[in-house]
């Protein structure tokens, strides 16, 4: 007896987790969807190298910190839920049988969770589109996308001062951050200053506001191929235990190059397939369609998560102006 | 003197959108100074510290622990909000479970509502016969969207139900309108005078889609099921719905959609239409006018048929006018196919449309292979056309009008084919149908190289439907697609593309 | 509901599987609702043919019918308490070494930890044996013969152990003149009904056999019977379900003798019987189970109905009877209950479900009563109190009707779902929820928590096979 539904897409990390055999209890339950969290840990895979840059601590060491190991999640959700590398989309008609703690397990492809079975059988793997060679953000594309951000910040349900403070808190690591980057091109890759020790964990919700910043600065560092990019990988997986296990199992996701399927696409349409710009000035319809593209991309992002999307933004918006600054 | 309450929730989670609204409910309490609810990570608490709100209780809070934080003017009310926000998450933390009780049958679900007068039954076939029988039992008319019903189960439920005077849509009706109000996959047009009896969904959808462009309205829109007509059935739905719609006063003419009917039915429902008392449409395909007795109007296509039963409705403003259809033959010599490249691909996600496209083409000298014929799709043939919806495609997947990227590679693979000279799309709009299906159309063809086919596309749908139909149409015209204002319109035009010149 | 009011009135709509359909008309402002469907529990096409078959037709009228009948019995029984008397007298048969249990037959082999230890002490209390030691062997020597209650009028919560010297409760049904039995409730803790068996244990039956039991019977007598339905009837208002919760019921039994026991007793006598009583909220328990099982009788064997008559377990066992196939019984592996422990216990402790006490379910009381009793929902693990009256909604979807005597206020006094229809619980894949107490896998340490409990899907699935053979051949 029980609800049988079909996983339609799910992604890759999802897909891994569930396929090989493997138990594990729900993590979390939610309106629409659901977390599952295997048994057992993940030391996170190291990150794909760009060029000669060793993993090192700002030190110039290695890091001296234990690797956290972040819990192994993935979120199962209905017909909606957006494509991601976590995220499992499947035909479950309603998900108000699972209660936090009832143990799941899979084998032969089947997961079962209480009176539930997904079959995994059909499912497609969603991956983000392969990078572009050579993509650069295109300057007007910035211009576009950071006034969308301008005109479109999300108003608190009340203003208070934990707001402002969180405000406050944000905007400073924020700069850290921006100035870590700048650091790490003046000292040739190695960056003399801390990484922000408040930028992780930082806000309210369910993954932080700055969390959802550094998903959007790793994604688009990745898709520009910028040399800190390593670096950052590195300072973020060894914080990971001062977030949420659900908010560090999306940052590892993006860690390893992977995010929601809108923010891909919205990092996809700021970057220039091959970096010449001028086609944009002289193509006045071709820009035109840029401009929706974006607006849209944007307004998609902006639905997402209560905020996650609008501070994702951010992040793309902070390492698309910092290779501006530092161009190749 | 302010109070300060912390209370820590351990491994608790709340999505943001809950934690906000809480965060702002316990606020507007009154006493309230200050509530806030996060999650304690490192840099949390030290926000919460810097403002004074962390007591020793919440110092001790993980990454993955909620701390609901108030500040309130005395003890009283600081429990009090606590209270409240402990009730908040109960109701969440069984995600909906509070809500209220669901019944696990059908005959529970009718004991609370009673006045309930259709079933709509859209489990897996092998259950939906049990399930419609207890409908029956319970005096409901049933809908019966599943398909792989049985024959013979079907023929007993209908028989049942002409007995008790009730009404069986289906099985595999995806579509109805009853009293204006759209059912399962169907379109959100006007209501008006024009009662439908239909085998199939998207035949009843096209029609009702371009009556309501036209200005028309529907009434009723009876689907009764691909096999109703076969001799097997005898069409027992149909006959009961020609006299519902005969007898229902606010109807105004007939339009009837189907398949040709097995030779003994055609002449019972042909003599019951005829003689129903009302002008009768009708859109059969694959029978000629001849075929049809005099009295019942006949048409080629479901645009065709739209046409007729706006003209002949007494509220059509203008009768004389409404040929708005653009001159195909101008447009068709205005496009270039690539050069070398002779064939055509259909892919469809409506099972009817794609049979009215392989009928026109077919009439236009184009003899397609299609998985809709009885000799079935040959895949080297040069015009092919797909019913991405038929067994085949659809086994253990949604219908492609629920996730169109089933269409995606297919779609990929005829753009980037040499010998593609036109690509023949649908895309259906409406409840039900995928909220967004021209951007998988359009994601498919951004990959495309240059000297590429000519697609030419229709969107069934409205302005009123959820997916809004300009958009939709906006988003295929920017990705260089050809969008007609029907299907029949869009296999009119690929026949002159492919026309010898 | 013809199909012109259909098309006249437009859509009012019951949807079962996808969601999506119901929300775009709720989303229009159609009123919709939807079934919370699942596919059948068995997969097996015999059981479900043999549902189908059942449901169809014209043997699905000779069912409906032969059930109508059913519950004209059911609801038109009159249970009143009338009496006490030791087992022997009241049972033919009852004699030396012969012992009557819970649940359908079993052989003292196959018999749980707790019931092979309140067999022990049993014997030791008839003086059959004069240790436990001695008595045990005498169980598996084969002279001992084992028979249900359900064969003898008779019913006894957990193991159920009934032997000759036992006073037994009796319930008249006046309406058809049948009597049923059961033991007077013992109380909490070391009690035999979860298998103690030490002398304190037997001390109390001793008490019981020669103070209680003549003391209750003359009261009885005094008072000519205690009518049961209006019992219940205000129990279920007070917040009993009759099962798991019976403070609202024992109270009124106790007001209604008290003053009778006074009068009748010495009153050291009537003091020790009243404080008993006063002492047990489960007293009346044993009064409902007899109620039960004088209602249920006369609805045995009424050719072709699907009613459960009965449903026992012994501890290894589930088993139910079915009007339409008599005194078959259909049998499958006992579940374990999910409940609430008491402090110190957990489920490593708990023997499988046993007893008699699901025939109070069989009238449509314990688990279906449950919205009733909010406080029950809670102490058995069901969930929040708000969620008592879930229970009560979903077993009123394998029950033939409600019971318009026995209402709820809390339904806006919709009635207890009454007549398990064993078509429906195995189209539905709704199990009976069972209100029930956990006894301790060792014998004698007694009740360690209580819990709900599904009857097995596979006795049903049986009994719908059974049926249906057995219509098919007439």
């Amino acid at each position: 007896m029980g609800h049988k539904a079909q996983v339609i897409i799910a992604g890759k990390i999802a897909l891994d987790l569930l396929c090989t055999p493997s138990t594990g209890i729900v993590h979390a339950v939610f309106q629409r969807t659901f977390y599952l969290r295997k048994t057992g840990t993940l030391t996170p895979a190291p990150p794909i190298t760009t060029g000669n840059n060793a993993r090192q601590s700002f030190t110039g060491q290695p890091s001296a910190r234990a690797v956290s190991q972040p819990a192994l999640l993935c979120c199962i959700g209905q017909a909606e839920l957006e494509r991601g590398p976590l995220n499992v989309r499947t035909t479950l008609n309603d998900i108000t049988h699972v209660t936090v703690g009832d143990e799941w397990s899979c084998d032969q492809q089947l997961v079962s969770i209480g009176n539930i079975e997904l079959d995994l059988s059909r499912a497609k793997i969603w991956l983000p589109t392969p990078l572009q060679q050579s993509a650069v953000p295109d300057p007007q594309s910035v211009a576009l996308l950071a006034r969308f951000l301008e005109i479109n910040t999300p108003q608190p349900q009340v203003q208070h001062r934990i707001n402002e403070m969180i405000n406050e808190q944000l905007i400073n690591a924020v700069k850290q951050l921006q100035q870590w980057l700048d650091h790490y091109q003046n000292q040739g890759g190695q960056p003399a200053i801390h990484f922000p020790d408040h930028l992780l964990g930082c806000g309210d919700g369910l993954t932080p506001a700055g969390d959802d910043i550094v998903v959007g600065v790793l994604l688009a560092m990745r898709a520009w191929k910028m040399p800190a990019l390593d670096l950052l990988v590195a300072e973020v997986t060894d914080r990971l235990d001062t977030t949420s296990d659900i908010s560090a199992a999306h940052l590892l996701a993006a860690c390893s190059g992977s995010g929601i399927a809108p923010l891909h696409q919205l990092i996809d349409c700021v970057g220039t397939r091959d970096g010449n710009q001028l086609e944009y000035k002289f193509n006045n319809s071709r820009h035109s369609r840029k401009h929706e593209q974006i607006q849209s991309a944007a307004t998609a992002l902006c639905s997402y998560g209560h905020s996650s999307g609008y501070h994702a933004m951010q992040g793309v918006l902070l390492a698309a102006r910092h290779q501006q600054l530092w161009p190749l | 003197m302010s109070v300060l309450l912390n209370e820590v929730r351990k491994g608790f989670y709340l999505d943001s959108v809950a934690l906000m609204r809480l965060s702002a409910e316990l606020s507007a309490l009154s006493g309230i100074e200050e509530a806030v609810l996060m999650i304690g990570t490192p840099s949390n608490l030290q926000i919460m510290r810097d403002a004074d709100i962390l007591d020793s209780a919440g110092e001790e809070a993980g990454p993955n622990d909620l701390v609901i934080a108030i500040r309130a003017d005395r003890k009283a009310s600081t429990n009090r909000a606590l209270a409240h926000a402990e009730k908040a998450m109960k109701g969440n933390s069984a995600a909906g479970k509070a809500t209220e009780h669901r019944a696990r049958t059908l005959r529970g679900s009718h004991a609370s509502n009673p006045d309930a007068n259709l079933t709509l039954i859209s489990t897996p076939g092998e259950y939906a016969g049990i399930e419609a029988n207890s409908a029956l039992d319970l005096g409901l008319n049933v809908m019966i969207f599943s398909d792989n019903v049985p024959l013979e189960r079907e023929l007993e439920l209908k028989q049942r139900a002409r007995d008790l005077d009730l009404l069986v849509m289906g099985p595999d009706c995806g579509t109805a309108y009853i009293n204006g109000v759209p059912l399962a996959f169907a379109n959100a047009v006007n209501k008006g005078s024009t009662g439908v009896i239909a085998a199939s969904g998207t035949g009843l959808q096209e029609f009702s889609v371009l009556l309501h462009r036209a200005g028309g309205g529907i009434k009723h829109g009876i689907g009764v099921g691909g096999r109703d007509l076969s001799d097997s059935i005898g069409g027992i739905s149909t006959l009961s719905a020609i006299d519902l719609l005969a007898n229902d006063d606010e109807v105004e003419q007939i339009v009837l959609i189907s398949k040709p009917p097995g030779e003994a039915t055609a002449k019972a429902i042909f003599d019951k239409l005829a003689a129903c008392g009302k002008p009768v449409i009708a859109c059969v395909f694959g029978l000629s006018a001849s075929q049809i007795p005099d009295g019942i109007s006949c048409t080629q296509t479901l645009r065709e048929a739209a046409e007729l039963t706006h003209r002949q409705s007494a509220n059509a403003a203008d009768p004389t006018e409404t040929n708005t259809t653009p001159d195909l033959h101008n447009l068709a010599s205005e496009l270039t196919i690539p050069t070398g490249a002779q064939s055509l691909v259909g892919l469809y996600t409506g099972g009817t449309l794609c049979t009215e496209a392989l009928l026109i083409l077919g009439r236009a000298g184009l003899s397609c292979s299609s998985n809709t014929s009885k000799e079935g799709l040959d895949s080297t043939a040069q015009y092919q056309l797909i019913d991405l919806g038929a067994d085949e495609y659809t086994v253990g997947r949604p219908h492609p009008m629920i996730e169109p990227a089933v269409r995606t590679p297919l779609l990929q693979q005829a753009v980037n084919d040499k010998n593609v000279a036109v690509i023949l799309l649908d895309l259906v709009l409406g409840f039900g149908a995928h909220e967004d299906p021209a951007a998988e159309v359009v994601s498919a063809l951004t990959a495309a190289e240059a000297n590429k086919p000519l697609v030419v596309a229709s969107v069934c749908g409205t302005d009123k439907d959820p997916q809004d139909y300009q958009r939709q149409r906006a988003a295929l015209e920017a990705a260089g697609v050809i969008v007609c204002n029907s299907n029949s319109e869009a296999a009119e035009l690929c026949a002159l593309i492919l026309e010898p010149r | 509901m013809s199909a012109s009011d259909l098309l006249s009135r437009g859509p009012e709509v019951i949807g079962i599987g996808l969601q999506r359909f119901v929300d775009d008309l709720q989303s229009q402002g159609i009123t919709a609702s939807s079934v919370d469907w699942r596919p059948p529990a068995t997969r097996d096409p015999a059981v479900l043919q043999a549902a189908a078959t059942l449901s169809s037709g014209a043997i699905a009228e000779l069912v409906n019918k032969a059930n109508e009948e059913a519950l004209s019995r059911m609801l038109s029984a009159d249970p009143v308490l009338v009496n006490v008397n030791l087992a022997a007298e009241l049972i033919e048969g009852l004699g030396e070494h012969k012992i009557l249990h819970a649940g359908p037959p079993i052989e003292w082999t196959d018999m749980c930890g707790p019931m092979q230890g309140a067999i022990c002490g049993a014997i030791v209390l008839e003086g059959w044996a004069k240790n436990l030691d001695d008595a045990r062997a005498l169980a598996g020597s084969g002279k001992i013969t084992f028979e249900p209650n359900h064969h003898h009028s008779a019913v006894g919560p957990m193991t159920g152990i009934v032997t000759q010297s036992m006073p037994l409760m009796v319930v008249e049904n006046k309406t058809f003149g049948n009597l049923a039995y059961c033991a007077i409730n013992e109380g909490l803790g070391k009690v035999m009904r979860f298998g103690g068996n030490d002398d304190s244990v037997l001390d109390r039956l001793r008490w019981l056999e020669s103070t209680m039991g003549p003391l209750l019977a003359d009261s009885l007598l005094a008072v000519d019977g205690i009518g049961l339905k209006n019992i219940i009837a205000r129990g279920l208002s007070m917040g009993d379900e009759m099962h798991q919760r019976n403070v609202a019921c024992t109270s009124l039994v106790l007001r209604e003798l008290a003053a009778t026991m006074a009068r009748v007793s010495e009153p050291d006598a009537a003091s020790e019987a009243l404080e008993f009583i006063a002492g047990n909220d489960q007293f009346f328990l044993n009064i409902a189970m007899a109620m039960g099982k004088a209602i249920m009788d006369p609805v045995r064997d009424i050719g072709g109905s699907s009613i459960v008559t009965a449903m026992a377990r012994n501890g290894t066992e589930f088993g139910i009877r079915v009007s339409g196939c008599g005194d078959q019984w259909f049998t499958a592996p006992v579940e374990m209950p999910r409940g609430l422990y008491f402090p110190g216990y957990s489920e490593k402790d708990a023997n499988p479900d046993m007893g008699d006490s699901t025939i109070v379910e069989t009238i449509g009381l314990g688990g279906f009563a449950m919205a009733a009793a909010p406080a029950v929902a809670g102490f058995v693990g069901a969930g929040n109190a708000s969620d008592a009256a879930a229970y009560t909604s979903r077993m009123a979807e394998i029950t033939h009707t409600r019971n318009p005597e026995w209402t709820i206020p809390a339904l806006d006094f919709a009635g207890v779902p009454s007549g398990i229809d064993v078509r429906k619980v195995v189209s539905s894949g709704i199990p009976p929820t069972i209100n029930t107490g956990i006894a301790h896998r060792e014998p004698g340490i007694g009740q360690v928590g209580a819990g709900v409990v599904n009857a097995p899907m596979a006795c049903f699935e049986q009994a719908c096979l059974a049926l249906s053979e057995r219509l098919a051949a007439s």
